[in-house]
C-alpha cells in the first residue's frame, strides 16, 4: 500500500509547511542513520587530534570547519544528531509507557486510584523540566549523557499521563466502552484494547512534538557541562565550547547551534501537521 | 423468567434527591417481548440499568430463573443477558474493526475456539444481513442502520437468552428502523429470546411488545397486554401519550382514545 | 412573482473529498409564499439540511461549489458576501435547531444571549433588552421570566429552553423561520408542545416556516405544503392534504408505509432490492 496515496497524507499534504517539516526530519533521520557512510571525516568522532588543521574556517574539505583540535565539524554535527535523536528515542521510550500505564489507570480503574496516581503526577508536573533534571543529574555521581537521559525521562512522563489521563476519562462513559464493560470484559482489556487505541492519534502527535522539545532540553543541559563527554559529538555541548570563541570562529558554534534549531523545527512542524491531519488537542 | 422485586433507587443530583425508581414490581417471562414505555426521566434507563447490573439498586432484589442478580455478576450471568445500546454512534470501537468488535464476546464467554472466530463472526454477520467483507471494516465507514445491526450481531455473539434494547431504533431513518426491527422479531423467533425493549415510541411497542409497562416519574402508571393498554388505557397520563402520537392517516385518529 | 417570499431554482451543491465529488443537492426547487407552512421532509443523507445553510450562507469552505439561485423577496442570496448575511440573519430569517440547550451558549446566562439578539434590530440598553425579553416570554405563557432570564442554558429543561429559543428566534419579527428537526430530541407531548407554540407565533407575525424534518407525523400535524427529497432530488410536491391522502411516488409511499401503525397490524414487510428512488421522476400533484 503506497503511504502516499492515503486520505491521510491526502489530509497531511494540504498544509505545505507540514510537508517541509516531513523533508527535514526525513533528511536528519537519514543523515544520523548513515552517518558512518556519508561524512567525509568519521575518526573525528572520537579521540583524534590535528593541530595543523585547527580552526580552520569553512572551505571544500572541511565544509563546516574544524574545531580547536582539528577535528571536521560538519561529520562532528551529523554524528551529533545521532547523539540527540538518540537521547531523544531513548527518553520517550522509558517516559511514554510508564505515563500511558498511569494515565490509563488512573482515568478508569476508580477514584483511590485515581486520587494518588493524579497527585503523584501533579507534584512532577509542577516542577519545570529542566529544574527536575538538573535535580536528578545533581544526585548521581558524574554527568553522562546516560544519566541525562534518565534525568529527563523522569521530567517527562507526567505529561503523557495528563494527557491520557484526559482522554481517557473523556471516553469511558462513550457507548463501545459501557458495552464492553456489560459483555464481562476485564478492566485491563479494556484499558490496553479498547481505550488506548482511541488514544493512539493525540499520542503521536504529542510524541513528535516532544522528540522536538527533548532535544532541546538535552541539548540545553550538555550546553551547561551536563551531556555527553568529549570527545562525544553532542550538539549542545559543541555550541557551549564553541561560545567562547565567538565571533571570531563563529563556525564553532553556529553550525552545531543551527543544527539544533533545524531538528527543533523540523519536529514541530511534523508535529503541528499530525495535529491538524489528526485534528486533536495535546 | 426474570422477576423484578420492590426494587427502588435514589440519586443525588445537585443537593436534591431524585427518586428514579419507587418500588418497582414487575415479571418478564420467557418469550416475552416486554416492553418498557415513557417519557424521559421517567426511570426507564435506570430499570434497565440496574437490570444491566451498571447501577446498584439501593433497595429491592432482581431474580433471574431462581438466582439472584447483584451488580457483581458471574461471566455466565452476563453471557446470558445481551445489550444493544440506543445510540449506534458510540457503541462501536472506531479503532477496532467490525471482526475485532464481535470477536470480543466470543473470545470472552469461550463461545468457540480460537481458529473458529472468523468462521463465527461470518455467521452472525449473516444473521443480521450483512456480507462478509463488512469483517475488516471500521465503523466510520457504515450507516447508521449498519452500525445497529453489527451491535445486535454482537448481542447475539454471546448466545444469550435475554436481550435488553435501550431504543435501538430512535437513532435511525424510519425506513431502516421499521426493516431492524422486522430483523429483531425474526431473530427472537429463530433463536427464542426475550426481549426486553425500552422506547418512548409508542407506536413502535404496539407492533412488536406483547406485554408493556408505562413508567412516569419512578412508578408504573399501567402495566398489561399490548393490546388491551393501548384499546383501554385505565390511566388519564397513557391516555395522554397515546394522543400525543405523531400519526399520519386519518383511521389512525379514530382510534386514539378520546 | 411577488407574493414568493423565497424561491430556490435549480439549487445544486457538491462537495470536493479525497474520495471524490459529493453531489448532495441535484437541481432542487422549492418555494414559500409569505406566511407559508412547508416542510422539507427527508431521510439522512438527502440533503436537506445543508439546504438551510445554503440559505443562510453557512457553506463557504474551498471545497463547496454552488450552482442556481435562492431568491430571498426576489434577490439572489446565494453568493452574498458575509457582510450582507450578517445584516439577513437574525433579522429576516432566523433558525432554530435540533438541540435547544446545544444551541445555546453554555456559559451566558439567558438574558445574555436575548440581548445579543436584540442587538440585531437597533441600539438597545440592556435593560431594555431585559424588559423586551420579558415580555415576549410572557406572552408565551412562560411564567417566571425573570428567573429564566437569569438562568444558564443547562439549567432549563429541554422542552423549557425549546420554547426560549423560539422565542429568541421570534423576537424580532423575521420573515422567514427555519426550523431544523425543531423537536426530535424531545419527548412526543414537548415536541407538540413545541410546534403548538411555533405555529402561534408565526400565524401573529405572518412569518413563513421551512420546516426540517424526517419525521412525517410532524408534517402532518404543521405543515400546509410538502417537499419531499432523496438524496439531494424533491421527488414529490403538494399541499399536506394531497400528499398523506394520496401518495404518489413510491419512496413517498415506502416512507409512509414505513412508520408502525397504531392499530397494531404489524410491521410491514420490505422490498430488499428497493428501486432507485431518485430514477423516478417527481411526482406533482
Amino acid at each position: 500500500m503506497n503511504i502516499f496515496k492515503t486520505k491521510y497524507f491526502y489530509k497531511y499534504s494540504r498544509n505545505p509547511l507540514s510537508v517541509i517539516g516531513l523533508v527535514i526530519v526525513t533528511i536528519v533521520i537519514s543523515l544520523a542513520l548513515l552517518a558512518p557512510y556519508i561524512t567525509p571525516f568519521p575518526e573525528h568522532v572520537g579521540p583524534f587530534t590535528d593541530f595543523a588543521n585547527k580552526s580552520k574556517p569553512p572551505s571544500w574539505k572541511y565544509i563546516f570547519g574544524t574545531d580547536k583540535i582539528g577535528r571536521d565539524i560538519f561529520t562532528r554535527v551529523v554524528f551529533g544528531y545521532r547523539i540527540s535523536l538518540t537521547l531523544g528515542f531513548v527518553v520517550l521510550s522509558i517516559a511514554v509507557p510508564i505515563g500511558v500505564a498511569m494515565g490509563l489507570c488512573a482515568g478508569y480503574i476508580g477514584r483511590k486510584t485515581e486520587l494518588i496516581l493524579m497527585r503523584i503526577t501533579d507534584i512532577f508536573l509542577a516542577i519545570p523540566a529542566l529544574v527536575l533534571a538538573l535535580s536528578i543529574i545533581g544526585l548521581l555521581d558524574r554527568p553522562n549523557l546516560f544519566y541525562t537521559m534518565i534525568a529527563v525521562s523522569m521530567a517527562w512522563w507526567p505529561w503523557y499521563t495528563r494527557l491520557i489521563y484526559n482522554i481517557t476519562r473523556s471516553i469511558k462513559t462513550e457507548g463501545y466502552i459501557t458495552a464492553a464493560e456489560i459483555m464481562g470484559a476485564s478492566k485491563l482489556h479494556i484499558m490496553f484494547r479498547e481505550i488506548l487505541p482511541n488514544c493512539l492519534p493525540s499520542l503521536l502527535t504529542k510524541i513528535t512534538l516532544d522528540l522536538g522539545f527533548v532535544i532541546l532540553v538535552g541539548s540545553s543541559l550538555s550546553f551547561l557541562g551536563l551531556g555527553a563527554q568529549s570527545p562525544t559529538p553532542d550538539l549542545g555541548t559543541m555550541v557551549a565550547k564553541g561560545a567562547s570563541f565567538l565571533p571570531d570562529t563563529w563556525w564553532f558554534s553556529l553550525f552545531p547551534g543551527f543544527a539544533i534549531l533545524i531538528i527543533v523545527l523540523g519536529f514541530n512542524l511534523v508535529g503541528d501537521g499530525l495535529k491538524d491531519m489528526f485534528d486533536v488537542d495535546v | 423468567m426474570i422477576k423484578i422485586s420492590n426494587i427502588s433507587k435514589k440519586f443525588f443530583i445537585k443537593n436534591n434527591i431524585v427518586e428514579a425508581l419507587q418500588s418497582i414490581n414487575l415479571i418478564i417471562e420467557e418469550k416475552d417481548c416486554f416492553a418498557i414505555v415513557g417519557e424521559s426521566g421517567s426511570g426507564k434507563t435506570t430499570l434497565a440499568n440496574i437490570i444491566l447490573g451498571i447501577y446498584q439498586q439501593d433497595k429491592g432484589d432482581i431474580w433471574f430463573e431462581k438466582n439472584k442478580l447483584h451488580r457483581k455478576r458471574s461471566l455466565y450471568q452476563r453471557k446470558l443477558i445481551q445489550y444493544v445500546q440506543q445510540n449506534p454512534m458510540s457503541t462501536l470501537n472506531p479503532k477496532k474493526t467490525i471482526l475485532n468488535t464481535i470477536s470480543l464476546p466470543l473470545k470472552i464467554h469461550n463461545v468457540v475456539n480460537k481458529n473458529q472466530i472468523t468462521e463465527r463472526v461470518k455467521t452472525l454477520l449473516s444473521y443480521v444481513g450483512l456480507e462478509p467483507e463488512f469483517m475488516v471494516r471500521y465503523p466510520d465507514t457504515l450507516s447508521g442502520g449498519q452500525k445497529q445491526r453489527v451491535a445486535i450481531a454482537r448481542a447475539l455473539a454471546a448466545e444469550p437468552r435475554v436481550l435488553i434494547l435501550d431504543e435501538p431504533t430512535s437513532a435511525l431513518d424510519v425506513i431502516v428502523q421499521s426493516k431492524v426491527l422486522n430483523l429483531l422479531l425474526k431473530l427472537k423467533k429463530e433463536f427464542n429470546l426475550t426481549y426486553i425493549f425500552i422506547t418512548h415510541d409508542l407506536s413502535v411497542v404496539r407492533n412488536i411488545a406483547n406485554k408493556v409497562i408505562v413508567m412516569n416519574k419512578g412508578k408504573i402508571e399501567e402495566s398489561g397486554n399490548t393490546k388491551n393498554v393501548f384499546l383501554n388505557p385505565q390511566s388519564q397520563y397513557t391516555k395522554e401519550l397515546i394522543k400525543a402520537i405523531p400519526t399520519v392517516l386519518d383511521q389512525e385518529d379514530l382510534l386514539k382514545p378520546k | 412573482m411577488y407574493n414568493k417570499l423565497l424561491k430556490i431554482e435549480d439549487l445544486e451543491l457538491s462537495f470536493k473529498m479525497y474520495e471524490g465529488i459529493s453531489y448532495v443537492l441535484k437541481k432542487i426547487n422549492l418555494d414559500l409564499n409569505k406566511g407559508e407552512k412547508v416542510a422539507l421532509v427527508g431521510e439522512s443523507g438527502s440533503g436537506k439540511s445543508v439546504t438551510t445553510k445554503l440559505i443562510l450562507g453557512l457553506l463557504n469552505q474551498k471545497n463547496v461549489t454552488k450552482k442556481g439561485k435562492i431568491l430571498f423577496n426576489d434577490r439572489n442570496i446565494l453568493n452574498l458576501s458575509q457582510n450582507e448575511f450578517k445584516k439577513i440573519r437574525g433579522n429576516n430569517i432566523t433558525i432554530i435547531f435540533q438541540d435547544p440547550i446545544a444551541a445555546l451558549n453554555p456559559v451566558f446566562k439567558i438574558k445574555d444571549q436575548f440581548y445579543e439578539v436584540n442587538l440585531n434590530d437597533k441600539k438597545m440598553s440592556k435593560k431594555d433588552s431585559f424588559i423586551r425579553a420579558c415580555e415576549a416570554l410572557n406572552k408565551v405563557s412562560i411564567r417566571d421570566p425573570e428567573r429564566i432570564l437569569e438562568s444558564y442554558p443547562f439549567q432549563l429543561s429541554g422542552g423549557l429552553a425549546q420554547r426560549v429559543v423560539i422565542t429568541m428566534a421570534m423576537i424580532n419579527k423575521p420573515e422567514l423561520l427555519l426550523a431544523d428537526e425543531p423537536s426530535t430530541a424531545l419527548d412526543v407531548k414537548i415536541q407538540n408542545q413545541a410546534l403548538d407554540l411555533m405555529d402561534d407565533l408565526t400565524r401573529e407575525t405572518n412569518t413563513a416556516v421551512l420546516l426540517i424534518t424526517h419525521n412525517m407525523g410532524v408534517v402532518r400535524k404543521f405543515a400546509e405544503k410538502v417537499y419531499v427529497i432523496y438524496r439531494g432530488v424533491i421527488v414529490e410536491e403538494g399541499t399536506k392534504k394531497q400528499l398523506f391522502k394520496n401518495p404518489g411516488h413510491p419512496y413517498t409511499k415506502a416512507l409512509l408505509e414505513a412508520i408502525p401503525k397504531l392499530s397494531g397490524d404489524g410491521l410491514p414487510t420490505h422490498d430488499n432490492n428497493p428501486p432507485d428512488y431518485a430514477l423516478i421522476p417527481k411526482y406533482v400533484h
